[in-house]
C-alpha cells in the first residue's frame, strides 16, 4: 500500500520534472522565436513603410479607446493617437458611461458636438446613447453608451465604424507613431490574416513627450522592472514561436488589430468576459479555421505599444487574478479545441500546452513548493534532491531570464543605456526569487477563486503618464490629407 | 534519473553548469553592448564628418570622387546608409549630385562586389544602393537573380531594376513572381510603383496575353495608379467578362480613377450585381464618370442587405445634387427608425458637421 510519505516523494519528483519541462520549453521557444525575429527583421530592413502614402493602396483602420472612468489620461490619449502617421484613420473613444470627468475632458479639449448619428447593431452592444464629432478633427468620434463593460464598448464602436480594420487599445497605452504604418502590411500581404498582435513593452520610467515615449527608460520600483523582464519573455520570445505554428491564442487587450468582417461574423468581443482579449482570439481561430483552414492570426513583434504596468502588489495581485480568471474562462468556453486534429497544431500543441503549463501550472507550482518544504522538513526527500528541486526551481528560470534579455539585446536593443541593461539583468536574476513565486500564487488565486464562483473584474489603480509637452500643434486633418497628396505627386 | 539526483556529484555538476550559463550569458550580454556602443560611437562621428563634407559638395556642385576618396573602405557601409534617406527625399540637382556619389567613384565598385558575392545579405545590400541610384550599369547581374529561389533576393532585384526604369525586365519580374506563395499582391504592386509612369504602355500590351488572373489584376492596378488612360479599351472588355471578383473590382476602379466615360454602362450593369463589394464599387465608380440618370438604381441600393453597399450609396445621394441630399434629409428624419434612416442619419452627420 503506498504510504503518504511515498506520495510526497513521488509529488516532489513530479514537480521538479514539471519544472524542467516548462523553463525547457521556454528556453526552446525562445530560440525558436530569435530565429524567426532575425527573419523578420531582414525581411522587413529594406521595406518602406510609408509607400503606403505613395501608392494609395492603404487599408483604412478605425482605432476603439474603449474608456471608463478616465479623465486624467483620456486627453494626452487621444493627443497621441491623433499624431499617429497613417494616410486614412479614425479614433473612437467609448465613454462607457463614466461618472467622473471623462466625456467632459473631450468637450473641452476637442470641441466634440453631438451628431445625430443613429447607428444599427450589426452585434450586439449596450445602447449608444450619443455620438459626437469634432470639427477640428474629423477623424475623431466620441460614442457615449450606456455600461456594459470593456468588450461591450468595443463592439459598440464596431457598430459605428465604416472601417475595414479595427485597432483596439488601452487608454494607458503609447502607440508608436508608425505603429498603424506596420500593422497594416501583413493585412495587406495575406488575406488570410483576421488579427495581428504587436508587442507590448512597460512605459513606467520611459520619458513621454507630446504623447510619445521619447526616451527609453526603467522605472524606479522593482516590480515594474521585474514585469519588464516578464514581459520580454512573453512577447518577443514566447508568442512568436506559436505565431510559427499559427498557434497564437491570445493578443494583448493593450494593442491588437482585427479584421472587422471577422469580428463581426464571430458576433464581435463577449461581453462580461474577464478575458476578453484571449476569449476573442480563441473564438476567432476556432469559429474562422472551422470555415476556412488557411485563417490566420499573427504576432509581429516591431509593432510596439507601450503601456504602465501597476507597481503597487495589491493592484498586479489583482490584474494578474483577473488574467487567470480570463485564461480558464476561455480555456473553458472553447473546450472543444482540446487535442481536436482539425485546427492543427493549434489544437494538438499550443492548446494542452496552454493548458497544463499556463492554467494548471500554477496549482502545480505552488502546491509542489508546500509539498516540497513539508517534505524536506519532515526528512522526506534527501538534500541531493533539495539542492536539484532548487536548482530546477530558481537557477533554471535565471538562466531563461538572462537569456530573454540577452535576445532582446540581440535584437531589438531599446534599452540604449548600460545602466539598464545592468538593471534588467540584475531583475532577471531577482525575479525568481519572490516574484515569480508570488504570481504564481496569484494565479493560483484566481484559479480557486474562479472555480469558488468569485468571477469579477476587481479593482484596478489607474495612472497616467508623467509627460513633457511642448506648444506643438495638433495635426489637423486638412493638414494632414495636403502631405499625403504632396507626397503622391 | 532518480539515481542520478541521489548523487550529490551530479546534482552539484548540473548547479555549477547552470551558474556558469549564467555567467557566460550576462558576461555575452555585456560584450555586446559594449561592441554596439563602439559602433554607434564610431558611426555618430562619422555622420558628423559626413554631412558637413555632403552638404559642402550639394551647395559647390563638387567632384565626387574627392569626397568618396576622404572615406575609408570600412566607413563605406555607414555612408550608404546616411545617404539612403537623402536618396530617398530629394529631387533634381541635389539628387543627380548624390547619385554621381555612387555612380562615379569606388563606392560604385564597392557595391559590385557586393552583388558578386556569394552572401544573399550582401547581395541584397547592394542592389538596394544600385537601385536607389539607378546604377543601370549593373542591371545585368541584378536581372540575372531574378530566377534566385530566395524570395527576398528576387524582391530586391525587382525592386532595384524598377527604380532603375528598366522596362526589359517588367516580364520577368511578373513571370517570376508567381513562383513565391508570400508575394502579395500589394507588394508587387509596390515594386511596379516604383516604374516610371511610362511603364504603363508596356504594362497594357501584357494585359491581353496574360494568363494569370491574379497578375492581371495587379497590372490593372498599377495602371490605376499611374493614371494610364489608354488602356481603358482593353480594360472594357476584361470588366464585361467577369473572370474573376478581383479583376472586376480593378478594373471599376480604374474606371472610377480615370473617369471614363464609356464604360458607364458596363458599370450600371455591376450596381445590381450578386456580390455586395463589387456593387459598393459600382456605386463609388459611378458617382465619379457621371451617373446621369442613375439616381434612383442607387436610392433603391440603400435598401440592399449588405450595410457596406447601404453606406456607399447613402454616401453618393448625398453628393449627387440637392434634390438627392432632400430625399436623403427626409429618409433620415421623416421616416421611421429604420436601418435605412440610422445609415442615412450616419452618412449626414459625417458630412454636415464641418458646418454646423
Amino acid at each position: 500500500m503506498i504510504t503518504i510519505i511515498e506520495i510526497l516523494s513521488y509529488y516532489n519528483y513530479l514537480v521538479l520534472f514539471y519544472l524542467l519541462i516548462i523553463v525547457t520549453i521556454y528556453i526552446f521557444l525562445n530560440l525558436v522565436s530569435f530565429t524567426n525575429i532575425s527573419k523578420h527583421s531582414k525581411k522587413r530592413k529594406y521595406v518602406e513603410l510609408k509607400d503606403i502614402f505613395r501608392i494609395h493602396n492603404f487599408k483604412p483602420i478605425t482605432i476603439i479607446v474603449p474608456a471608463f472612468n478616465e479623465e486624467d489620461r483620456i486627453v494626452e490619449c487621444v493627443q497621441s493617437l491623433l499624431q499617429l502617421e497613417y494616410p486614412d484613420y479614425q479614433i473612437i473613444v467609448v465613454n462607457d458611461s463614466s461618472t467622473d470627468g471623462t466625456l467632459e475632458q473631450l468637450f473641452e479639449n476637442f470641441q466634440i458636438r453631438q451628431a445625430s448619428f443613429s447607428p444599427y447593431y450589426e452585434i450586439e452592444s449596450q445602447e449608444i446613447k450619443a455620438v459626437y464629432l469634432s470639427p477640428a478633427h474629423p477623424n475623431l468620434v466620441v460614442i457615449d453608451k450606456g455600461k456594459g463593460g470593456k468588450a461591450d464598448s468595443i463592439n459598440a464602436a464596431i457598430n459605428i465604424s465604416r472601417n475595414p480594420l479595427i485597432t483596439v487599445i488601452d487608454v494607458n497605452s503609447i502607440l508608436e507613431r508608425d505603429c498603424l504604418l506596420k500593422i497594416v502590411r501583413p493585412f495587406m500581404e495575406d488575406d488570410n490574416i483576421v488579427a495581428v498582435g504587436g508587442t507590448v513593452r512597460i512605459a513606467n520610467g520611459c520619458k513621454v513627450k507630446n504623447g510619445y515615449i521619447d526616451e527609453v527608460g526603467l522605472s524606479k520600483s522593482w516590480l515594474a522592472r521585474f514585469q519588464v523582464v516578464e514581459y520580454l519573455r512573453a512577447f518577443l520570445f514566447g508568442r512568436y514561436c506559436f505565431d510559427f505554428l499559427n498557434g497564437i491564442l491570445i493578443i494583448s487587450g493593450a494593442f491588437g488589430c482585427f479584421r472587422r468582417d471577422a469580428l463581426i461574423e464571430v458576433g464581435g468581443f463577449k461581453a462580461g468576459s474577464l478575458g476578453e482579449d484571449m476569449e476573442i482570439i480563441v473564438r476567432l481561430q476556432k469559429e474562422l479555421r472551422e470555415k476556412d483552414p488557411k485563417t490566420r492570426v499573427i504576432f509581429i513583434p516591431d509593432i510596439v505599444c507601450w503601456t504602465k504596468v501597476p507597481e503597487k502588489i495589491k493592484t498586479l495581485s489583482s490584474q494578474r487574478v483577473r488574467w487567470q480568471k480570463g485564461a480558464i474562462e476561455s480555456i473553458r468556453l472553447h473546450k472543444a479545441l482540446f487535442f481536436n486534429p482539425k485546427y492543427g497544431w493549434l489544437g494538438m500543441l499550443v492548446f494542452p500546452y496552454y493548458t497544463f503549463f499556463e492554467v494548471l501550472g500554477p496549482f502545480i507550482e505552488i502546491s509542489g513548493y508546500v509539498v516540497f518544504v513539508i517534505s524536506y522538513a519532515l526528512g522526506i526527500v534527501p538534500f541531493n534532491f533539495a539542492v536539484a528541486f532548487i536548482a530546477a526551481a530558481f537557477l533554471y528560470g535565471v538562466v531563461l531570464s538572462t537569456l530573454s534579455v540577452c535576445l532582446e539585446e540581440l535584437s531589438f536593443k531599446k534599452y540604449k543605456k548600460v545602466k539598464h541593461l545592468i538593471i534588467l539583468m540584475v531583475a532577471s536574476l531577482l525575479e525568481n526569487f519572490g516574484y515569480r513565486q508570488m504570481t504564481a500564487f496569484w494565479r493560483f488565486k484566481g484559479f480557486i477563486e474562479y472555480y469558488t464562483g468569485k468571477r469579477d473584474w476587481g479593482k484596478m489603480e489607474k495612472k497616467g503618464f508623467e509627460q513633457k509637452n511642448e506648444e506643438v500643434p495638433i495635426k489637423k486633418f486638412e493638414t494632414y490629407q495636403l502631405n499625403i497628396k504632396d507626397e503622391a505627386s | 534519473m532518480l539515481e542520478f539526483l541521489n548523487n550529490a556529484g551530479h546534482v552539484l555538476t548540473v548547479v555549477l553548469i547552470l551558474l556558469a550559463s549564467i555567467y557566460l550569458l550576462i558576461l555575452f550580454i555585456l560584450i555586446i553592448r559594449i561592441l554596439e556602443q563602439l559602433r554607434e560611437k564610431k558611426q555618430r562621428n562619422f555622420v558628423k564628418r559626413w554631412e558637413e563634407k555632403i552638404f559642402e559638395y550639394l551647395a559647390n556642385n563638387g567632384n565626387p570622387t574627392a569626397i568618396i576618396n576622404l572615406f575609408p573602405k570600412s566607413n563605406y557601409k555607414y555612408l550608404l546608409q546616411n545617404l539612403r534617406g537623402y536618396l530617398q527625399t530629394l529631387k533634381g540637382n541635389d539628387w543627380i549630385n548624390l547619385s554621381k556619389l555612387i555612380n562615379e567613384t569606388k563606392l560604385y565598385d564597392y557595391l559590385l562586389s557586393q552583388l558578386c558575392s556569394k552572401s544573399e545579405k550582401k547581395f541584397i545590400f547592394g542592389a538596394y544602393y544600385l537601385g536607389l541610384a539607378k546604377s543601370t550599369k549593373a542591371k545585368f547581374i541584378i536581372r540575372k537573380k531574378l530566377k534566385h529561389e530566395n524570395e527576398m533576393v528576387f524582391l530586391s532585384c525587382a525592386l532595384s531594376l524598377a527604380r532603375m526604369n528598366e522596362f526589359d525586365s517588367l516580364d520577368d519580374i511578373l513571370n517570376e513572381s508567381v513562383r513565391f506563395n508570400n508575394i502579395s499582391r500589394d507588394t508587387l504592386l509596390s515594386v511596379l510603383s516604383e516604374y516610371d509612369k511610362s511603364v504603363s504602355e508596356n504594362l497594357s500590351m501584357r494585359i491581353d496575353v496574360e494568363k494569370s488572373l491574379w497578375l492581371k489584376s495587379i497590372i490593372i492596378s498599377a495602371l490605376r495608379h499611374f493614371k494610364y488612360a489608354p488602356a481603358a479599351t482593353l480594360i472594357l472588355p476584361i470588366l464585361v467578362k467577369e473572370e474573376s471578383i478581383d479583376l472586376v473590382i480593378e478594373s471599376i476602379k480604374y474606371f472610377g480613377e480615370i473617369e471614363y466615360l464609356d464604360a458607364s454602362t458596363a458599370v450600371r450593369f455591376f450596381l445590381i450585381h450578386s456580390r455586395p463589394e463589387i456593387k459598393a464599387e459600382a456605386i463609388r465608380t459611378a458617382v465619379k464618370i457621371g451617373a446621369a440618370g442613375l439616381e434612383n438604381r442607387i436610392w433603391s441600393l440603400i435598401y440592399d442587405t449588405d450595410r457596406n453597399v447601404k453606406e456607399t450609396a447613402a454616401e453618393a445621394m448625398y453628393g449627387f445634387s440637392d434634390n438627392s441630399k432632400d430625399k436623403l434629409n427626409q429618409l433620415a428624419y421623416s421616416m421611421p427608425n429604420t436601418i435605412e434612416s440610422s445609415v442615412a442619419r450616419m452618412i449626414i452627420s459625417e458630412k454636415t458637421i464641418h458646418l454646423n
